[in-house]
């Protein structure tokens, strides 16, 4: 239950966290738009590396853990820190009745995020980040779908 | 509506054998083998059949098909 736990927790964090990283990475697209349509000669960008924090720490602790683990875990480093129980058929059946479920929900998120967006012109200035936070929902919602269909496994 | 009722329970202790170890024999978890115990996970015909194989007694002893009213 622990790694059930350890995985979900670490799975939204890294989400968070990216939704975090691109941040900066919005300032600087903002910061290019105005190069492009304004007549000034001089510019200037600036851009906070204090965002990209979270996801290197994340980085770092997963990375940790993954080379910890290296033998207990056998799934792929890409896909770390979900985690995918097959140890035996009841596990691979669970798995793949929680993969199927986390599938479906794209049928039900992708339109909600989509009208979502419709929403965006209104924070265009004071929330830029806004359709970033509205494209992550998408996985935030399969992966927690995924981790309640998949958290009998370690009951 | 047809059940599967079996009595892997009562033949683990009379093996005296713990879930662990019964899992270990057949290739499964521990909580493989309570979820079938409980009846919360009817097993393949492959496991059905290991588990058979590991009490020595044919499937009719292990697993019984229990039929709902409207079957009968």
């Amino acid at each position: 239950m622990k790694r059930f736990w350890f995985s979900l927790i670490m799975s939204l964090c890294t989400i968070s966290s990216f939704a975090l990283a691109m941040v900066p990475l919005i300032q600087l697209t903002n910061g290019l738009a105005d190069l492009i349509y304004s007549d000034t000669d001089n510019f200037s960008i600036e851009i906070k590396l204090i965002w990209f924090l979270p996801i290197l720490v994340l980085g770092i602790i997963e990375g940790m853990d993954h080379l910890w683990n290296k033998r207990k875990n056998k799934s792929s480093f890409w896909i770390y820190p979900l985690v995918t129980p097959s140890d035996d058929e009841r596990e691979r059946a669970i798995t793949a009745n929680a993969s199927h479920t986390a599938f479906l929900t794209i049928w039900a998120a992708v339109p909600i995020c989509a009208g979502a967006m419709c929403f965006y012109p209104l924070f265009v200035e004071i929330f830029p980040i806004y359709p970033i936070l509205v494209v992550l929902m998408i996985p935030l919602i399969q992966i927690t779908v995924y981790y309640l269909k998949i958290r009998r496994i370690f009951l | 509506m047809v059940f599967l009722s079996n009595r892997v329970k009562e033949l683990r202790a009379r093996h005296d054998w713990t879930q662990a170890q019964l899992g270990e024999k057949v290739g499964v978890t521990r909580q493989t083998i309570a979820s079938i115990e409980k009846g919360d996970y009817v097993p393949s015909l492959l496991l059905g059949l290991q588990l058979c194989d590991v009490f020595q007694l044919p499937m009719d002893d292990v697993f019984l098909l229990e039929k709902g009213e409207s079957e009968k």
